[in-house]
């Protein structure tokens, strides 16, 4: 079909054309290696290779919103229809790791790390070791349900792999994953996994970007609809809905719409300062390596008391099924008697009564004792194994590293501007010891039950044979003891399933008074105050742990939320009526930001102008919604506001109108301040199929407007055209490339690799190579 | 003052773990093998005398193992040599392996391994036979006693040779970390070796005992309706299927776990191990591991809480285990009481408690090499104290030659922090500080953690005494080690490193103390409270008088006068430690 493919004329060297089965929603590059990620309108997470090999296919079940990689592109996030984010593997699309700190749908992603230079940083002296790494083999995962593949041996390792690679090498580099929903929140995660702040702008008082001591405005019912973060972390442009309006508390009482108070929604532009992220990006990264490990061993715990309980009271269920017969066939022989007395007189040899022989030889039966002696034994087994490789282990790893924050909350020079508070910290260490030494107790228990039903068994298969009148030497001895004590014990009651269970039932556990004094005398010794906690069950103390570590853990969060806020906002443009419905609105918007190669030089070193972003968007046309003809690209909208150089600190605007014939499907952003842009074609006859045009543009040649102060109360888009600026452009301005298609959006542009991916609307994917460099096309393969 | 450095290697008392407790007579049931009762016995001769009969017998008991082709008497008699080796320590016993007794092929005569290699070699064939018997305690034991070793030992790559093979050697703390996980290999596995058949009658006493109590769960009534206590039985001294020697190794693993938490630096878990020992296993441990238990407990509280709650709790531990002849408590007790009396500036008190330590350590019942060493490090201290710096130095010389002779490098580095610091005292900061820099190194090969940062500190005080000049370089070391020292150093580490912190600052010239004053008085007022609990006369004064001048800097002339009356109030004590009673104390506690 491409025939011209090989003409030097053309750029962008076509690298593949394939077929995909269904329509794509979302596709990103990944950041470090040639793999596009892809969402498809059935639903589904597909990998793709630069070659067009598919990786991987995962199905999340349910609506996906967004999706972005984690910059050191090993992991994916995946903001889902409900609130959602999961974290997926790079290598076989596994979920890692799936928190739900939004109510509705998470509309968009960003997550961004810590830029490179962190040696040359004074904070370069605070780095900090997790020692856990070098004392403990690596944490215990989530136990499996026995019988649920156990047999994919391989899978499972595989897993564990994957996962350690998520908690560990994670937490090499400081990131932070930003969220936002539909309801306008906010929210800020470190590596992803430790919820650390959350911001709403739903209703907002803001100032206006430009004017330092002028009117406040409000944004009402505003949602959000991308974010992105600077390289720094210390501050985050959202784009949002929503309607604003004037003069809040300004001196000036005129409502910005005085005719119809609720101002038409439009498109905003928020700056929002996290400069506390990069600020204190060392305690915070200490404090969410901690934390977000135990949040993760608190689940392996939650994981393996459910599964144990499970098969316990599986194993209970059965023995007490088979042992109700028993009782029905005493009154059923016209007695009152309790199976267990009669089990009792059989023990002592007293008499049998008629009602145990049948009981035993008949309807348990030798088999059926094996059987059931085989269910409980194999149940204990199980008990144990998840005991010594699960519960003990995070048990201890929870201590230690609440330990280490315990550690970290003693500097408080440091550490309590995070919100990191000793007492809390203390609770919660407090609160982990005790729950180390109920799981030792447990493990006691487990133990004794264990032995006990073993000699139980033992007993009644001697009895059994007796009562045939069978030899009984070879059979193995048991301890009559015991018996008795099984017998008034376990054989009704289940000290252990108690122990497991995550009801919020109370149970209240007795303890001799030996127990107690020893207690109260350990707490005279510095043990536990609390000298009643063995009166709880394990499960009880998990609660405790968990509320406390919660309460702990929640002062950081509200601290940080405390401390992001909005810095300024400025209006983009109005929403079309017919589009003001969010789900119909899809104008193309990219945020990027640059090295400022301008001022960085001039500009002292350490001053944060030398990052410029970029905004870049496609304006809807006021009559339909599919065409876009103009795009607006704005820059140094997220300069530093107290900058005395007033000059240096406006934002510059360009417009940009498509030829004539031609609408905007979607644009990026690339390197070096180009913007890639996809053009279909709109004057269509039936025969020809129809054309698209992929385009680079140079923005620094481009005649930038610098706005004024005076911006005042219009959008930027009413802005621009009053003042006349809006430049045509033509396919001649830049690169450009046709493709035989008519397109749709999603372009995935990787600005690291060179590449981008187009989709057309005959459902075909194209690669194209945006970048010449023979070498840079090398380094692909 | 070497927190994290005290005491390792004295946990848990032996006795016991083979054999049903205080039934000695039980012997060839728990041990079946004639030929490793022999053995043991071989133990317990060689245990109170050190250098009795022990290593004979048992050798005899090895050569028996052999011949009769018993591979399970063999690795009793294996785990039993080494025991004996480890804890005689290996200076009287190296002339047995390799002796005749020891036909042990590979690792016999000739071998240019050291005996502690050696020890290993034996210890981990020992281990992997009793996991292919599956005889679960022997393989506990053997796994506590390979804890031991990794504790302090330095890990060598088999392959170190070529371009690639790795230089750092380091203590491997994940081995000990799963070499420790025993109990719930004990309290699953118990049942497995056979030898946990419990014959009627076991449990009379602890049914007397309980029946006398009252509180036995109906087990002998007859009424269905009363709730019955099925909870209580599984803690106290009721009937438990599970041999109290399974029950007393897992809690010694504990104990372990609390020793290597000692030297990696981890305060909260030191204490939780002790804790779960105390509260999960005091009713089957031996009375020397729960009094270490108690003794751990002690400790923490006194680095922690101060000497005065310390004190108090010794009390209580003494009348506990009164009937104890216990050297572990009375150790303890000279412990607190040399510390209290450094840090009060009681030289005399301090130099009587040290000759007590030497008695001790050089007393008739085995050599402690922990307990020298332990005993000269104090006595080095004490000169230290006494500003007699030549002589601190060289007795701390002499216990550096003691170390290398005996191969105690984890020993080593204490040794060489304590030089660093009879170096900083004596005003010669530059010799001081390859001192600390090699204390360093070994705490890092070690992964002494604790010690490692007050190694920084010291050093960082070294740097800050050369002069200003240096301040910002004393700085960042203390940054980095602050998150240790302040998580898991007791208030003496804590109040120096504060003070250091707020002597770094105030000597840097780019620091002023009007843009933020706090930055210097918050440490030093928490360093001052810490060390009025520790009643450190002579570092309080110090921090006194550092906040005393930022007062007058700042011109608040009455907070001045406070911090001034408080540092001249600690000056006196210091100059009049006899006023404070310490003769008293003195008669009181002796």
């Amino acid at each position: 079909m491409e025939t011209d493919e090989t003409s030097e004329a053309i750029p962008f060297q076509l690298q593949a054309d394939k077929p995909i089965a269904s329509e794509i929603k979302i596709a990103e590059w990944n950041p470090e290696k040639d793999l596009l990620v892809m969402v498809t309108e059935d639903l589904k997470i597909v990998l793709h290779r630069f070659n067009w090999q598919r990786l991987w296919t995962v199905c999340p079940g349910r609506g996906i919103t967004s999706i972005c990689w984690r910059p050191d592109g090993k992991v994916i996030a995946v903001g889902l229809e409900d609130g959602t984010i999961s974290l997926h593997d790079v290598e076989n699309g596994k979920m890692l790791r799936s928190t739900k700190s939004h109510n509705v749908a998470v509309v968009c992603l960003n997550w961004e790390e810590e830029g490179q230079s962190l040696t040359d940083e004074p904070g370069a002296i605070f780095t900090y070791e997790d020692r856990t790494l070098r004392f403990f083999p690596p944490a215990p995962r989530v136990p499996q349900i026995p019988g649920l593949g156990s047999g994919v041996a391989g899978s499972v390792e595989e897993h564990e792999d994957s996962f350690q690679e998520l908690s560990s090498s994670s937490c090499q580099r400081f990131s932070i994953l930003c969220s936002g929903d539909k309801d306008g929140n906010i929210c800020f995660s470190i590596f992803g996994l430790f919820l650390i702040g959350k911001l709403s702008v739903r209703e907002l008082s803001v100032r206006m970007f430009s004017q330092v001591n002028g009117t406040t405005y409000r944004l009402l019912n505003a949602s959000v609809y991308k974010v992105a973060f600077s390289k720094n972390l210390h501050q985050l442009i959202v784009l949002c809905f929503g309607e604003l309006i004037g003069n809040v508390a300004g001196q000036n009482d005129e409502p910005f719409y005085p005719e119809k108070h609720d101002a038409p929604p439009g498109l905003h532009c928020l700056l929002v300062d996290t400069s506390i992220f990069r600020n204190r990006k060392n305690e915070l990264h200490q404090v969410a390596q901690q934390a977000s490990n135990i949040e993760e061993l608190i689940e392996v715990v939650r994981a393996s008391l459910s599964v144990m309980h499970k098969q316990w009271s599986d194993a209970m269920h059965a023995f007490h099924e088979k042992f109700r017969a028993l009782s029905s066939l005493i009154i059923d022989h016209g007695l009152n008697s309790a199976s267990q007395e009669e089990l009792l007189s059989l023990l002592f040899g007293a008499r049998t009564n008629p009602a145990v022989h049948q009981f035993l030889v008949t309807s348990l039966g030798e088999v059926g004792l094996k059987r059931l002696g085989k269910v409980v034994d194999s149940a204990g087994k199980e008990l144990h194994i998840v005991v010594r490789e699960h519960l003990l282990p995070a048990a201890e790893m929870i201590g230690f590293r609440i330990g280490e924050l315990k550690g970290l909350s003693r500097w408080p020079a440091r550490f309590q501007i995070i919100g990191l508070d000793e007492k809390l910290i203390d609770r919660a260490t407090e609160n982990a010891g005790m729950f180390l030494v109920q799981v030792e107790r447990l493990l006691r228990i487990l133990s004794v039950s264990l032995y006990q039903f073993q000699n139980f068994f033992t007993w009644l298969t001697k009895s059994i044979k007796l009562l045939m009148s069978e030899p009984s030497d070879q059979l193995p001895q048991f301890n009559s003891e015991l018996v008795i004590v099984f017998l008034r014990t376990l054989f009704n009651h289940d000290p252990l399933g108690k122990h497991l269970e995550l009801s919020s039932e109370k149970h209240t556990i007795e303890l001799d008074s030996d127990t107690m004094q020893r207690m109260e005398e350990l707490s005279r010794l510095g043990g536990f105050s609390d000298t009643k906690f063995l009166q709880r069950t394990l499960a009880e103390e998990f609660d405790q742990l968990q509320v406390s570590f919660r309460e702990a853990t929640s002062m950081p969060f509200i601290a940080i939320s405390q401390k992001l806020h909005c810095e300024g906002v400025m209006p983009l443009f109005h929403i079309p009526s017919f589009q003001q419905k969010y789900a119909s609105f899809n104008s193309p918007v990219k945020m990027s930001y640059y090295l400022d190669s301008d001022r960085s030089d001039s500009a002292s070193g350490e001053s944060r102008n030398d990052i410029l972003d970029y905004i870049c968007f496609g304006i809807p046309d006021e009559t339909s919604s599919e065409s876009r003809s103009i795009i607006g690209v704005a820059r140094g909208f997220s300069r530093d506001r107290k900058s005395v150089d007033i000059n240096s600190s406006s934002v510059e605007v360009v417009l940009l109108r498509v030829e004539d014939g031609y609408q905007c499907v979607d644009l990026a952003l690339y390197k070096d301040y180009q913007i890639v842009l996809l053009l279909n074609e709109t004057t269509l006859d039936a025969e020809s199929p129809g054309k698209a045009w992929l385009m680079i543009v140079e923005t620094k040649e481009l005649p930038f407007v610098c706005l004024s102060e005076a911006l005042g109360n219009l959008t930027l888009w009413e802005m621009c055209q009053l003042e006349g600026s809006v430049v045509d452009l033509s396919r001649k301005d830049g690169k450009a490339r046709c493709i035989p298609h008519l397109v749709s959006p999603p372009l995935a542009v990787s600005a690291s690799r060179g590449v981008a991916s187009v989709f057309t609307l005959r459902k075909r994917a194209l690669v194209y190579i945006l970048e010449e460099d023979e070498d840079e096309i090398s380094d692909m393969e | 003052m070497g927190e994290g450095g005290r005491e390792r290697g004295r946990e848990g008392g032996r006795e016991g773990w083979f054999q049903q407790e205080g039934d000695d007579s039980l012997w060839g049931e728990i041990i079946p093998y004639e030929g490793v009762g022999l053995c043991w016995l071989g133990c317990l001769v060689g245990h109170p005398t050190g250098l009795g009969q022990g290593p004979h017998i048992t050798g005899h008991a090895w050569a028996g193992a052999i011949k009769n082709h018993d591979d399970s008497c063999l690795a009793y008699s294996m785990a039993a040599v080494c025991d004996l080796l480890f804890d005689k320590g290996v200076s009287t016993t190296t002339g047995m392996i390799g002796s005749t007794y020891l036909p042990g092929g590979d690792i016999g005569r000739g071998s240019s391994l050291s005996t502690q290699q050696q020890l290993l070699v034996l210890l981990k064939k020992s281990l992997k036979s009793a996991e292919s018997l599956k005889l679960t305690r022997l393989v506990a034991f053997n796994r506590l006693a390979l804890a031991k070793f990794d504790l302090k030992r330095v890990k060598r790559s088999l392959v170190s040779f070529g371009p690639k093979a790795p230089i750092k050697l380091r203590s491997c703390p994940i081995e000990v970390c799963k070499e420790l996980r025993l109990s719930s290999y004990l309290l699953s596995e118990f049942g497995s070796d056979g030898s946990s058949f419990l014959a009627d009658g076991i449990f009379s006493t602890a049914w007397l005992n309980s029946l006398q109590k009252s509180e036995l769960p109906s087990i002998m009534s007859s009424e269905n309706g009363a709730k019955t206590n099925d909870d209580a039985f599984y803690f106290a001294g009721q009937p438990s299927p599970i041999p109290a020697c399974v029950l007393q190794l897992a809690g010694t693993s504990y104990l372990l776990k609390c020793a290597s938490w000692e030297s990696y630096g981890s305060s909260p878990l030191v204490r939780l191990n002790a804790l779960v020992h105390a509260t999960c296993f005091a009713d089957a441990a031996s009375t020397t591991d729960l009094c270490q238990a108690y003794v751990k407990l002690i400790q923490h509280m006194a680095m922690f809480k101060g000497y005065k709650e310390a004190f108090t709790a010794l009390k209580f531990v003494e009348k506990k285990f009164s009937s104890l002849s216990g050297s572990r408590i009375q150790l303890l007790k000279l412990q607190l009481l040399h510390d209290r009396a450094l840090h009060r500036g009681q030289l005399k008190l301090a130099q009587q408690v040290c000759n007590e330590f030497g008695v001790l350590a050089s007393s008739i019942s085995g050599v402690d090499m922990d307990l020298k060493a332990e005993a000269s490090l104090r006595h080095a201290r004490t000169l230290l104290a006494a500003n007699q710096f030549s002589e601190a130095a060289s007795v701390a010389y002499s216990l550096f030659c003691m170390c290398h002779k005996f191969n105690m490098q984890v020993e080593n580095a204490s040794v060489h922090l304590l030089l660093a610091e009879v170096h900083k005292k004596s005003g010669n900061a530059v010799s001081g500080l390859p001192y600390a820099l090699a204390s360093l190194s070994f705490c890092q090969s070690f992964n002494l953690d604790l010690l490692e940062a007050s190694a920084t500190l010291t050093l960082a005080e070294l740097w800050l005494s050369l002069g200003a000049g240096q301040a910002k370089r004393a700085l960042m070391l203390l940054y980095r080690s602050m998150p240790i020292l302040l998580g898991h150093g007791g208030l003496e580490l804590r109040a120096r490193a504060n003070i250091a912190l707020a002597k770094c600052h105030l000597s840097d010239s780019s620091f002023s103390v009007f843009a933020d004053p706090g930055v210097v008085l918050d440490p030093l007022g928490q360093a001052a409270d810490e060390l009025q609990i520790l009643e450190y006369h002579e570092l309080a004064a110090e921090a006194f008088y550092l906040m005393a001048m930022v007062y007058n800097m700042l011109g608040r002339t009455e907070d001045r006068e406070a911090a001034a009356a408080s540092f001249k109030e600690h000056l006196t004590s210091l100059n009049n430690p006899e006023t404070s009673g310490w003769k008293s104390t003195l008669t009181h506690h002796l």
